[in-house]
């Protein structure tokens, strides 16, 4: 599934051409109609849309304010103000459209679901409530039932103080158990929402009845694993360690090689054991189980690596619970358990990343002896060049080569590079464009090229770097809000509050908010050369000298730091020091930024009264805030 | 140590390693997002024990009538974390959950380049049924569904006897046949708005 390779400004500029004539044709054809019918609404909003693709906002907002106060309710023309009003980054006009049309006609469930729809797009939960009820009593079909018990969901996520979140939760909670007492829960979609409702207060006794009670029967979509998984969740919350255990022991035998399960089980083994009677002994028991897991899957033969990696967990648990003196007896030698994983999966890069949280488990002094064997496990030549079944030693270093120049590798080793070029601006741009970064990649890899190519004074790439980054970053919006409705179709309720807070960690990012900022530095200093141009500029950056609209406290480091594997000494590791204070410093740089662009537009509050302005972009902030 | 479990948007901000392959896509936002929106159960990861995504699936129900079928979307592991069964135990898991939907196959297109793909789609009994020239047909500037080179030959593959309506492989289910999400009964779809 390859990516587009990179699509230079001229192919962009071609295929654009052509959709100009389109809107210019566009708005004379509405004109030829609008000679015949001056009235007719639907013509009017779209020669309004051409108009704005051409960027005549001003006409277009003058046409349509004119046709949404006339109220219009036929579908054609209601389409085509939606699309107008979310190209114009006001979405709140869209709810007063479909708010005057259901005015118009009351009774009708389509304008009424859009009306809903509108208010999802804005995050307007009270008002969302309010048309879901009105829906249900029109129609009373459970999604819209369910749209509302959403609604004060949604209302719980976004208020900030304990009390109001507890009586929207309980609202929520209400509506649904009224459906439950009458049975009225059909969809799986339902149950799934009152799960989520009983979870989020902390609610899991009621939880644990509904997974063990008839409710479960309507969860049938679900991976295998689902209710298990929820019930042993909901255990391990109320600390019924013994249950816990036992549902999570039957899901390793279902699914040896889910780790998660192996994490899990032991550590409700763990707790048990504080708790056990002194005839018992939970943890022997685990450890007899985990053995003959292990034992099943050596005979088998299979690649699971769950089973093996099982009984260095158990031992890792008892070292950290203090119990280290009987890991020997329970679990064997560590380093038995470790060269028998070592011989199995010694050739995969998968074999540090497993081992080396149980490297601890092998004390200093027996550290020799774990390499003697290691080594001992591989076949070596005269030389000390280790061989393998289909290469000699001679062979080795060609064979090596033949990998490095092998387009892929070469091509996916270069990716990885990239975060590591700096100063050679060029070089890493090339490599850079290769990588075909997109998307999220600009918020989560922005780091590796973005401000070090403004340092370099490589400005043609930082701008190209800048305009895609804040495309992505002002396109979040839609791209989110058209998913959000589609939840509310398609009945995954229960992510509804996940994509909001991925809009919000999104619309927080620090890297966003520092693109924001040297974009609009670099346009002052770049495209500005007489005082009027500055004035200009200035106007339509809609700086506010006497305050900076950051939200200070919820930026968020979006950083992907982990995308090359690293086998340096934990010391020489990127530590959680190293991060907080980059980010602390790179905050201080963006303070610093903003204040630059403030002073700059005072200076020129100065010379010029202000006029505000609202740049496309401006608005498309404030709507992503 | 592999955890499965449901993928999340947050595991949009670290899932590079896996999408930095070359034969991996990263598409917009939105498609990520309407995915989770439609068909959330489809959309698997597998998760190292200290938190690095090593791989993801991503799947569909479609079709109607009798072409009621899952769909894989996406299926990619990272290079690190190849050859150890992980794309087997991810299609287990759509195959799972395309079975509860009562779907009769499972299908997905590969590129024909693709020798890896297609020889562990063989593996896990899959054939390929047709060759199509184009995939990809849509508008070229929607990034979003793009992705394929366009006029590039693709295969189709599907479990065995699955190209033939009649002979479904015996374990698939044909109880009533359903289009659209079965379990989220009782809207009249066609009344709902469409997206604009
Ligand atoms: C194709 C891909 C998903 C396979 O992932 P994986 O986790 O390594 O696959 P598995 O370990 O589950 O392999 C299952 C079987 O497929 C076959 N197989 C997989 N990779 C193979 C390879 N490189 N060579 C030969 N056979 C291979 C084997 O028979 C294997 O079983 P075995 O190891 O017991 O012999 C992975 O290579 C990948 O991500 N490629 C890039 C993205 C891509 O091409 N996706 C497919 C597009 S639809």
């Amino acid at each position: 599934m390859a990516g587009r390779v990179h699509v230079d400004d001229s192919v962009i500029e071609r295929r654009l051409r052509p959709l100009r004539g389109t809107n210019k044709k566009a708005v004379q054809e509405a004109d030829k109609v609008l000679r015949k019918q001056p009235a007719l609404h639907c013509a009017r909003v779209l020669k309004g849309l051409a108009l704005l693709r051409l960027g005549r906002r001003g006409e277009c907002e003058a046409l349509v304010a004119a046709v949404t106060k006339d109220a219009p309710t036929d579908e054609a023309t209601l389409q085509a103000l939606t699309i107008c009003y979310r190209e114009m980054h006001t979405p709140d006009q869209i709810c007063r459209v479909y708010e005057n049309a259901v005015k118009g006609e009351p009774g009708n469930e389509e304008l009424l679901s859009h009306l809903f729809m509108s208010y999802v797009r804005v995050g307007d939960y009270k008002n969302q409530h309010q048309a879901a009820m009105k829906l249900y009593k029109l129609k009373p079909k459970n999604p819209y039932y369910f749209w509302a018990v959403m609604s004060h969901v949604m209302q719980a996520h976004k208020l900030g103080d304990a009390k109001s979140k507890e009586v929207c939760l309980l609202l929520a909670e209400r509506m649904v158990n009224n459906f439950v007492k009458n049975g009225k829960i059909e969809a799986e979609a339902e149950v799934m929402t009152y799960l989520h409702i009983l979870e989020t207060q902390g609610k899991y006794e009621e939880a644990l009845a509904v997974v063990d009670g008839p409710l479960a029967s309507r969860v049938i979509h679900q991976p295998g694993n689902f209710l298990p998984l929820r019930r042993a969740h909901y255990h391990t919350r109320l600390k019924h360690w013994a249950q816990a255990a036992t549902v999570y022991r039957d899901l390793i035998t279902q699914e040896p090689d889910n780790w998660q399960h192996y994490v899990e089980y032991i550590r409700s083994v763990i707790h048990l054991t504080t708790e056990a009677s002194p005839a018992e002994d939970p943890i022997a028991e685990a450890a007899e189980f985990l053995s003959g897991v292990r034992r099943k899957a050596v005979e088998e033969r299979n690649k699971d690596r769950g089973p093996v990696l099982g009984l260095l967990q158990l031992a890792k648990a008892l070292q950290e619970a203090g119990w280290g003196g009987r890991i020997e007896a329970l679990c064997g030698d560590p380093l038995d358990l470790l060269l028998s994983y070592i011989e199995g999966y010694g050739d995969k890069m998968c074999c540090y990343g497993d081992l080396v949280n149980f490297l601890a488990l092998v004390p200093g002094a027996r550290v020799g002896e774990l390499l003697g064997r290691v080594r001992a496990l591989c076949r070596l030549s005269a030389s000390g060049v280790p061989l393998d079944e289909t290469h000699t030693a001679n062979e080795n270093p060609a064979f090596a080569n033949g990998v490095v120049k092998t387009p892929t590798t070469a091509l996916n080793t270069g990716r990885k590079m990239v975060t590591r070029i700096s100063g050679a601006t060029g070089a890493a741009r090339g490599v850079y464009e290769r990588c075909d970064m997109k998307h999220i990649q600009l918020d989560t890899l922005g780091h590796v090229l973005a401000l070090q190519a403004l340092d370099t004074g490589s400005y043609t790439t930082a701008a190209a770097i800048f305009s895609n980054t804040l495309k992505f970053f002002m396109a979040n919006y839609k791209d989110t809000s058209d998913p959000l409705i589609s939840s509310y179709k398609y009945g995954s309720l229960t992510r509804i509050p996940e994509f909001v807070e991925f809009r919000e960690r999104l619309s927080n990012s620090l890297h966003f908010a520092t693109v924001t900022a040297e974009q609009m530095l670099l346009d002052l200093t770049s495209d500005v050369s007489s005082h009027g141009q500055l004035v200009e500029a200035v106007q339509q950056m809609d700086i506010d000298p006497a305050t900076d609209r950051t939200d200070w406290h919820h930026l968020t480091d979006n950083r992907d730091l982990a995308v090359m594997n690293t086998w340096e000494p934990p010391h020489r590791c990127l530590q959680e020091e190293d991060i907080v204070a980059s980010v602390a410093a790179d905050t201080a740089l963006l303070r610093l930024r903003n204040l630059t662009l403030r002073l700059v537009g005072a200076a020129c509050a100065l010379t010029h009264p202000p006029h505000h302005h609202n740049t496309l972009s401006s608005t498309a902030n404030k709507e992503n805030r | 140590m592999t955890t499965l479990r449901p993928f999340r948007c947050e595991d949009m901000f670290h899932f590079n390693n896996v999408n930095l392959d070359p034969l991996t896509e990263t598409y917009g936002l939105s498609f990520y997002l309407q995915y989770l929106a439609h068909w959330p159960e489809y959309f698997q990861v597998a998760e190292s024990s200290s938190g690095v995504i090593m791989g993801y699936i991503m799947g569909k129900a479609e079709g109607h009538g009798e072409n009621w079928h899952g769909h894989v979307t996406a299926l990619t592991v990272a290079p690190e974390y190849r050859r150890l069964g992980l794309a087997k135990q991810l299609m287990a898991i759509l195959e799972d959950i395309s079975e509860k939907k009562r779907c009769y196959f499972v299908d997905l297109f590969v590129r024909v380049s693709n020798v890896v793909a297609i020889t562990m789609y063989k593996k896990l009994g899959y054939i390929v049924y047709r060759t199509v020239l184009q995939y990809y047909s849509g508008d070229p500037d929607e990034d979003a569904y793009g992705g394929w080179l366009e006029h590039e030959k693709l295969l189709v593959a599907s479990p065995p006897d699955c190209s033939a309506h009649a002979q479904f492989p015996p374990h698939w289910s044909k109880g009533v046949l359903v289009c659209g999400r079965p379990d989220w009964t009782g809207l009249n779809r066609s009344r709902l708005p469409r997206k604009t």
